[in-house]
């Protein structure tokens, strides 16, 4: 009989943690504010320099408007007026929607009407629904609309919970989505496995039969139909209520993680382009992909890490991927693109970064972070606690970008409270603003595993996730 | 009634204490027991024999403050106990995948088994250290055997994100284990 030690002492420790584990989620500890708090500031400061480095920051990147979606589709980035912005996703139903028995959403619903330009007043006022301290809620209600927006789209959209000030449409998609996800959770809570492996099958088979069923693949496939609906409501409501100058650092912040039927996929909110949003299991991101590709002239290429069992949600969907892409390949795609195209924007991955710093000795630390140095505009460090490799990063912020002023105060602003502690929860990667030069060095760099590039003309750059 | 008012009634050995209890947290109790993949049956009569041990129990001991976790803690080690005597635990999926998730951390002894007091006790250490989120998603897992779905359901994440945070507190909790000398 095999039995962990471990598993069967746990039934001796304190009772007051087991207490504290049998309260109702989310308790309104100080510790998880803190924790919330530390990561929200954190979030808010880094997008508000993604702000200060974007080259959206100068030139807002508007919506196509819906009459020019699909001329649009072959003339990536033109902007569209101010007084007609589109609906998020009506480049993407052009330009990459697949058949409809392959991709049952449709894209025809009327977007929300008020367009006007984001400012405090048409803010939704944080905090009803958010357990935060009041502190931290009065430090969000004061920053800017970008920020604000940044940060709310974070908690809200990663936690599936939205507020009752909501549109009906999207408490209506939410709700779907919940029903949808414990269905798969109620298919998936052992009773027939455990009755399959009565019989004589071995539990990962037991596992592996049961995602084989047709009442779990409908589970699964309505999970992923009520969850690319609930973030084609979100994202529209979000992006039409503040037009214009959020676009970028939504589209930073508004990766999410699919994990439907063993594969995991990645929905794509690329507003700053107004071109994408999808998202699916692999072979329809692929699909999608290759008509994105071949319609628009940008270009996605993704790789995947080595370490990918050590992945965060964040950089999940990079496993996916194995098989897409060859580092040399990706080199060549990537030269040509910048060939092509004068801006670049682009968000590097490096290899044996993730999740491994905690297993890096501190040379190789160092190493990694000297390369990144010379490399990142922007950075967000993720699976270190070490406070001197943070600092040096953002010493090459400091170093690197003219925003000198801007990007010292960041950092101080970050290494205060632990803030920069927190980041590792929510992100995994380094945004890295490049022109066209830089971006040279990193496709030529052979110590970068993965990159996410988007490529378009100046007047409407995209970011490629 | 309140955890108290139960206890005080299991102390004055009024009977009342097992039903108020009953009342109070006999669907959490039998919770633990069906996540193992035990029958409703079975976790009904696990149930009852907590409340008897319970009942033995108070007094001498007195968990005015934690009387859930109190019941918990014997319905837990019942309910494995029953596993390793019915022999299930080779055909319990779920115990099957707890064990070998938890053998990151702990493999099993080559020679003698590790004193479970010691391993406890190094285990509420560790916990403290973790974030409470952190803390209670391990909790609910390796305590209260919830799957991954449920927790995920619970807190409001992905299954993925939970899968995710408990590989990553496993190996945290490997490296706490080698630095305390529990596992070389």
């Amino acid at each position: 009989m095999k039995e962990n030690q471990l598993l069967t002492a746990l039934s001796e420790i304190s009772p007051d943690l087991l207490e504290e584990a049998n309260q109702p989620v989310r308790k309104k500890s100080g510790t998880l504010w803190l924790h919330i708090g530390a990561s929200a500031a954190a979030f808010l400061i880094a997008g508000a320099v993604w702000l200060r480095l974007s080259p959206f920051r100068e030139a807002p990147v508007l919506p196509p408007s819906e009459e020019g979606s699909s001329a649009a589709s072959s003339d990536a980035g033109t902007e569209a007026p101010a007084t007609e912005p589109d609906p998020v996703f009506s480049q993407e139903e052009e330009t990459t929607r697949e058949p409809e028995t392959e991709n049952p959403i449709r894209w025809t619903e009327e977007p929300y009407v008020k367009t006007e330009k984001p400012s405090d007043e048409c803010l939704v006022p944080l905090g009803s629904h958010l357990e935060l301290s009041e502190s931290l809620l009065d430090q969000i209600n004061q920053a800017g609309a970008a920020d604000r927006i940044a940060f709310a789209v974070w908690f809200l959209v990663d936690s599936s919970r939205v507020p009752e000030e909501y549109p009906p449409e999207i408490q209506q998609a939410s709700r779907a989505l919940m029903e949808a996800e414990n269905r798969i959770g109620t298919l998936d809570n052992y009773g027939l496995i455990e009755e399959w492996i009565s019989s004589g099958m071995s539990w990962p088979e037991a596992y592996a039969r049961i995602e084989q069923t047709d009442a779990y693949r409908e589970a699964q496939q309505e999970a992923l139909r009520a969850k690319e609906e609930y973030a084609r409501r979100y994202l529209r409501y979000w992006y039409t209520l503040y037009a214009e100058q959020d676009a970028c650092l939504l589209s930073c912040g508004l990766e999410k993680l699919y994990d439907v039927n063993g594969e995991t996929g990645l929905a794509y909110f690329d507003l700053t382009g107004c071109k994408a949003v999808y998202c699916g299991t692999r072979e329809k991101i692929l699909s999608l992909e290759d008509a994105f590709l071949e319609q628009s002239g940008h270009l996605i290429l993704r790789g995947v890490p080595e370490n990918a069992a050590e992945l965060t949600f964040a950089d999940y969907y990079l496993v996916s991927d194995r098989t897409l892409l060859d580092g040399e390949k990706l080199t060549e795609e990537l030269k040509a693109a910048f060939e092509r195209e004068e801006t670049v924007l682009c968000r590097v991955y490096w290899k044996n970064l993730w999740g491994n710093l905690d297993t890096m000795d501190k040379r190789e630390r160092e190493e990694l972070a000297a390369r990144s140095i010379g490399l990142s505009g922007m950075a967000e460090l993720e699976a270190s606690d070490d406070l001197e490799l943070h600092q040096r990063f953002l010493e090459a912020l400091r170093n690197l970008n003219s925003h000198s002023a801007e990007l010292e105060e960041l950092a101080g602003r970050l290494f205060r409270d632990g803030e920069l502690q927190e980041i590792r929860e929510y992100s995994g990667c380094f945004l890295v603003t490049l022109n066209r030069d830089r971006a040279s060095q990193v496709a030529d760099a052979p110590e970068v595993g993965f990159l996410h590039v988007g490529v378009s003309e100046a007047a409407a750059p995209v970011v490629a996730e | 009634m309140t955890d108290r008012e139960i206890v005080e009634l299991f102390l004055a050995r009024d009977e009342r204490g097992i039903r108020e209890a009953k009342s109070r947290y006999g669907k959490p109790l039998r919770g633990i027991a069906r996540n193992l993949g035990m029958s409703e049956q079975d976790a009904e009569e696990l149930e009852n024999d907590t409340y008897l041990a319970a009942w033995k129990s108070i007094p001498p001991h007195t968990p005015h403050a934690y009387l859930f976790s109190f019941l918990a803690k014997i319905m837990r080690d019942l309910s494995i106990n029953r596993l390793k005597e019915s022999g299930r635990q080779k055909r319990s999926a779920v115990w099957v995948e707890l064990t070998e998730e938890m053998e990151e951390c702990l493999a099993a002894p080559e020679e003698s088994p590790l004193e479970a007091k010691q391993l406890a006790e190094a285990a509420s250490a560790f916990l403290k250290t973790l974030t409470v989120e952190q803390r209670n998603v391990f909790l609910r897992r390796y305590w209260y055997f919830d799957s991954p779905n449920a927790i995920a359901r619970q807190f409001g994440m992905t299954s993925g994100k939970v899968r995710s945070m408990l590989f990553r507190i496993r190996g945290k909790l490997r490296v706490y284990l080698q630095k305390e000398g529990i596992m070389s």
